[in-house]
């Protein structure tokens, strides 16, 4: 029961990571409709960004804010200039485009980084015990900063002109326009928020393994995903509940059946939702 | 360095990626596949060649080498190279049946995952791979053998020219026939080639088919030209490696794609002597990954450049020169059937297509509620009515392409076996035009013409490979036909013209051309003069009636009224969903009830 | 007699899609708080010329002009913030967004107090929208949208309003309520410009109609009794001997360039 609830408890922070990463991907997604295999290198680079400026002296959640901010300019100049040139000729220029983009990003990091992992500067912490069970404060942590990070998205989407706007272009781009929604600045809205919002994921998976690496984000690509289909592509909700339901898959897939192959349950996952129900197991249909 | 033993080397590596870049085009630039883990391919290729081949454990070999994998069949490197092939295929027809029919980003997404868990499968069964570790020794055929060790590189490089040769021709020439045909018309419009009959999803699973193939011997030749396999090559960008080799040749040349997979091979090895570059060569001591991550970098870009700045890569896809017109094209009375009309021009009572009860809902509307009518053998049957009445959607669900909620359709008096889709309904004897022409717009005029017209055992990849005389008789007679339809169309000028060159009224006529090669019976046609001028319109219509003397039965959707009071008789009225009205033009134009409803009163 | 020009003038305009030209050299004007009708047959044009000057496709020839401002050519959020609302056939709401978010969405140029002030005023018009605040727009009826998507495109007060078939998809009860709703319009001097197959009814409550064939204005006349033309029923249903005339027409040859 304790290995359960031990489990559990990283299982939660893992999906806590997952759905802040799978909320930024779908945000973009419900915006310009392709999916940007670009996106996981968000992840590394707000990572390595917050080691960065931790490194310059900054407290460790100013240095995180900080590097949301600069990775979501960094995500509307990457889209400004190589994915709205490409956007009338259809989804496969786009896509490959992105993936052009992921590689140029994680392999800049490794330039200048190095290949090796290094330390993400969190304090260590000591873990709480309730009972036999272990409770470490850093996934308690990563828990409550998934859930105020997902509580502030959903501030901005209903409560905001700005969110309002971003849900009226995803769900029908032309007719925004046509009420007069500038849809350029709600585009480069969207590539920025969705890009902060990664990295903030990548701060947050960096927070879980205690290390960052250059390929982390690219090698997460495939686990946001599984998250983003299962919860039906463009919906930040079912993204949300989709990041949890992996981030636990993945965790007792890992306890219970084969620690070797954790985050392939996440891809065989992603591949029988795919095959299953397209539009994924939380989706609206149409 | 030895210069000629690098060239070497480099040759034979572009000479597999040269392979890998053919075997995904064959899937990608010809049927649209949009696979994104291609690299699977490669790798079950590899490890099933080095299995295959390698002394079985506990062999003298075995002990001489200090090996310590567990499988190794001993099997001659010919039999290992066909056994990756068909491995190769093995998995694509895996890969096929499950999500062949996905839509772009989820056939993206779902391949480039599938290859991920494979290579999570080969670097955890240590006990089949050897994991991170590999397996080294893999068996270099005839080396130090029948071939001295110091020529054996450039005796390997031959070997794998030949190969590439071979495969080269071979797939040049599939690509020429009916089945190339078919998978480059499946990837500019898989649904027009449903419509015409096509059966795609095989086409497209035997496309993958024989990437798959193509990937696996890749694989093979691979491994035994390093004598290594380990997992560790089989990453995701290996998968866009070949990707951008594809683009930066050109999709759908198979040429150019090897030329795109020297450039790539270049790029990439030179990326070797950026450590020389004085100011780079300190960087690099400082960082032993600064050379290979500056060289993905610079595969990155390119990516994002050719897709950029050269879409069509550097040799584009070949505008195809249609055969001449073949001297004794006949007259185009033979482009249709025979007549089965008894007397031209006058339809006959028996109905050869009926409607009953047709109904679709959208939501809570329904757009079409309740439509019975019938056609006569025979007619020009006219379909009309307002905005929203419902004739595109009747189209739609008697051509297949969309399923009747309820309702029933006979053709010949018969019911097409059950839920019939847009090529049962074609080999029932209905085809179907589309309001916007959707042609095949890579093909030239001749080319989508000769589609329609191919028979579809013709088409099959088996009779790619066999019954090659039964396929050049059927072929020689679809061209005299399609050259007779492009006579009778007037489209002479633009014969070998891709249709996505062609102006509004040419693309309805070559629509139309297709379908009198397609030879059904019973033919749809929704809109065929919209977009078009008057005496183009005309000339349409006369082409039609001109068909229709001669026995084709035709059911016209068409706002052009002073064409449809012309040309169709009965007329059927829509409104609603339903039909309002029937009858023979005249009595339609004198029909209160019809203006009634065209300015927007409710029906009694 | 009246000096001013029109709010909205059309001049020789030609547009379509690609390849495929629909419009074919359409004149034509809206007069401030004036109510204009636009029918014809099915693929006369009718949605390409609301689409077109809304801003949704761009014109191949001529001009639009707009209280003084050229518009052709220019993005659809730019004719939007020139004081043109638009209303689409269908789809002509945010179905994931509440009645309240649609209509904020029409006032997103509007400032903060403007836009509160604006969605109480529209609600007390449409109190059936008031009532359902909070609901999804996917949720409402055909002709709870058809207000919801009327209501959003009068929130900046436009002066000039496009239509196009607002009877689509909607029960005939309350195709009457709506055309009068349309009709109210004119207390506050918004003009008109209504795309409509149900001709009969519309026309009732319009000033002016104008009829579109194969995508040339036909005829324009007074709404009282442009359904009394004899050419009427020929431009719906066809005829041969007037068929016969027209292809005599100059604007008969122009059209496909091939």
């Amino acid at each position: 029961m304790t290995d359960f609830l031990q489990t559990v408890i990283f299982g939660l922070a893992l999906g806590g990571v997952i759905a802040v990463s799978a909320v930024g991907l779908t945000l973009s997604y419900g915006v310009t409709r392709f999916i940007n295999f670009a996106y996981g290198d968000f992840l590394t680079l707000g990572a390595y960004g917050t080691v960065l400026l931790a490194g310059f002296g900054l407290a460790l959640p100013v240095a995180t804010v900080a590097a949301m901010a600069s990775v979501g300019v960094l995500g509307v100049v990457i889209a400004r200039l190589a994915y709205e040139p490409l956007m009338p000729r259809g989804l496969l220029p786009l896509l490959v485009t992105s993936v052009g983009v992921a590689f140029v990003l994680h392999n800049t990091v490794r330039i200048f980084a190095g290949a090796n992992p290094i330390r993400f500067p969190m304090p260590l912490l000591r873990p709480w015990q309730v009972g036999d069970l272990f409770v470490p404060q850093e996934q308690v942590v990563t828990i409550l900063v998934a859930l105020a990070a997902m509580a502030v998205v959903h501030l901005i989407l209903t409560g905001t002109l700005l969110g309002k706007t971003m849900r009226a272009v995803s769900d029908d781009p032309a007719l925004a326009r046509a009420s007069g929604v500038p849809a350029g600045h709600v585009l480069a809205a969207t590539w920025f928020l969705s890009a902060g919002i990664g990295a903030l994921g990548g701060v947050l998976l960096a927070v879980t393994q205690i290390t960052v690496e250059p390929d982390m984000g690219w090698r997460f690509l495939l686990v946001v995903f599984a998250a983003v289909l299962l919860g039906g592509i463009g919906s930040p909700y079912g993204a949300m509940l989709g990041g949890l339901v992996v981030g636990l898959g993945v965790e007792l897939g890992a306890s219970y059946v084969s620690a070797d192959y954790s985050y392939a349950f996440a891809f065989l996952v992603l591949i029988a939702v795919l095959l299953l129900h397209p539009r994924g197991l939380f989706g609206r249909g149409g | 360095m030895d210069l000629a033993a690098f060239g070497t080397a480099l040759l034979t590596l572009a000479l597999i990626y040269g392979l890998l870049a053919i075997g995904l085009n064959l899937q990608f630039g010809f049927a649209g596949v949009l696979n994104f883990g291609y690299v699977a391919f490669f790798a079950v290729g590899a490890f099933t060649s080095a299995l295959v081949s390698l002394p079985p454990p506990g062999s003298d070999a075995y002990l001489a080498a200090g090996s310590q994998y567990e499988i190794g069949l001993g099997l001659p490197v010919a039999v290992a190279f066909a056994a990756a092939g068909v491995a190769g295929a093995l998995l694509a027809v895996l890969v096929g049946v499950t999500s062949i029919r996905l839509k772009t980003h989820y056939l993206a997404v779902a391949t480039f995952a599938t290859a991920e868990v494979l290579r999570s499968i080969l670097a955890n069964e240590t006990w089949l791979t050897r994991g991170e570790f590999g397996i080294t020794h893999v068996p270099q055929p005839g080396k130090g053998d029948w071939v001295p060790v110091e020529v054996y590189p450039y005796a390997y490089l031959a070997a794998c020219l030949a190969i590439v040769a071979v495969v080269l021709v071979t797939v040049r020439h599939l690509g020429e026939l009916p089945f190339g045909r078919l998978l480059r018309a499946i990837r500019d419009d898989e649904l027009a080639a449903r419509c015409l009959g096509k059966p795609t999803t095989t086409a497209k699973l035997q496309a993958l088919m024989l990437g798959g193939l193509l990937g696996g011997l890749a694989g093979s030749l691979w491994t035994h030209s390093l004598g290594v396999v380990h997992v560790g090559q089989f990453v995701p960008i290996v998968t866009f490696q070949i990707w951008l080799a594809m683009l930066l040749g050109g999709t759908g040349n198979h040429l150019g794609v090897l030329l795109g997979a020297g450039l790539l091979t270049l790029i990439r090895e030179g990326t070797r002597f950026l450590g020389d570059v004085p100011g780079l060569a300190a960087l690099a001591a400082d960082n032993p990954s600064f050379l290979p991550s500056l060289r993905f970098v610079l595969i990155g870009l390119l990516l994002i450049l050719v897709v950029r700045f050269f879409p069509d890569g550097v040799l584009p896809e070949r505008r195809r020169k249609a055969p001449p017109p073949t001297a004794t094209t006949p007259p185009p009375a033979t482009i249709a059937p025979t007549p089965t009309a008894p007397t031209p021009g006058r339809p006959t009572a028996d109905p050869i297509l009926r409607v009953e009860g047709l109904q679709k809902h959208y939501g809570g509307l329904a757009a079409v509620d309740g439509t019975s009518f019938a056609v006569r053998r025979g007619s020009i049957t006219g379909l009309i009515g307002p905005n929203g009445a419902g004739k595109s959607t009747v189209l739609d669900l008697i051509s297949g392409v969309q399923r009747a909620d309820a309702g029933r359709v006979w053709v010949g008096g018969e019911v097409p076996p059950g839920r019939a889709g847009p090529a049962a309904m074609v080999r029932a004897g209905v085809a179907r035009s589309f309001q916007t022409p959707r042609l095949f717009v890579k093909l030239t005029v001749w080319e989508n013409l000769m589609v329609a017209g191919a028979d579809v055992q013709a088409e099959g990849l088996a009779a790619a490979i066999a019954g090659i005389a039964t396929r050049q008789r059927l072929q020689r007679e679809t061209a005299a036909r399609a050259d007779a339809a492009i006579a009778f169309l007037n489209l002479g000028a633009v014969r070998d013209t891709p249709a996505g060159q062609l102006s509004g009224g040419q693309r309805k006529l070559l629509a139309l051309g297709q379908l009198m090669l397609l030879d059904a019976p019973i033919m749809l046609l929704d809109e065929p003069v919209a977009g078009v001028n008057r005496s183009l319109a005309n000339e349409i219509f006369e082409h039609i009636a001109a068909l229709n003397r001669r026995g084709t039965t035709f059911l016209i959707v068409e706002h052009e009224m002073p064409l449809v009071m012309r040309w169709c008789d009965p007329v059927v009225v829509m409104h609603q969903g339903r039909v309002l009205a029937e009858g023979p033009p005249a009595a339609i134009q004198r029909d209160p009830r019809v203006l009634e409803a065209y300015l927007g009163g409710v029906p009694a | 007699m009246n000096a001013a020009p029109p709010l909205l003038h059309i001049g020789r305009l030609d547009a379509g899609y690609g390849a495929l030209q629909i419009l074919f050299g359409i004149d034509l004007t809206v007069s401030a708080g004036e109510h204009v009708l636009v029918f014809g047959a099915n693929g006369a044009g009718k949605s390409t010329l609301i689409k077109t000057v809304a801003g949704l496709l761009t014109p191949t020839a001529g001009r639009i002009d707009f209280a003084g401002a050229r518009l052709d050519a220019r993005p659809p959020e730019a004719i939007a913030a020139a004081g043109i609302g638009y209303v689409p056939q269908v789809a002509n709401v945010f179905p994931s967004l509440t009645v309240t978010e649609n209509l904020e969405i029409g006032g997103v140029l509007l400032s903060a107090r403007q836009r509160r002030a604006r969605l109480d005023d529209v609600c007390t018009v449409f109190p059936r929208l008031g009532e359902r605040r909070r609901q999804t727009a996917g949720t409402l009826s055909g002709g709870e949208r058809q207000m919801l998507a009327i209501a959003r495109a009068l929130m900046p007060e436009p002066p000039l309003l496009l239509l196009d078939e607002p009877s689509a998809g909607v029960a005939p009860t309350v195709v009457t309520r709506l055309f009068a709703l349309v009709a109210s319009l004119r207390t506050t001097g918004t003009a008109v410009l209504m795309v409509e197959q149900n001709a009969k009814q519309a026309l009732a409550h319009v000033d002016r109609g104008v009829v579109l064939e194969s995508g040339r204005v036909r005829l324009t006349g007074p709404a009282a009794t442009l359904l009394d033309n004899p050419e009427i029923g020929r431009l719906y249903l066809g005829s041969t001997e007037a068929q016969e005339r027209n292809d005599l027409t100059p604007n008969a040859q122009i059209g496909d360039r091939s």
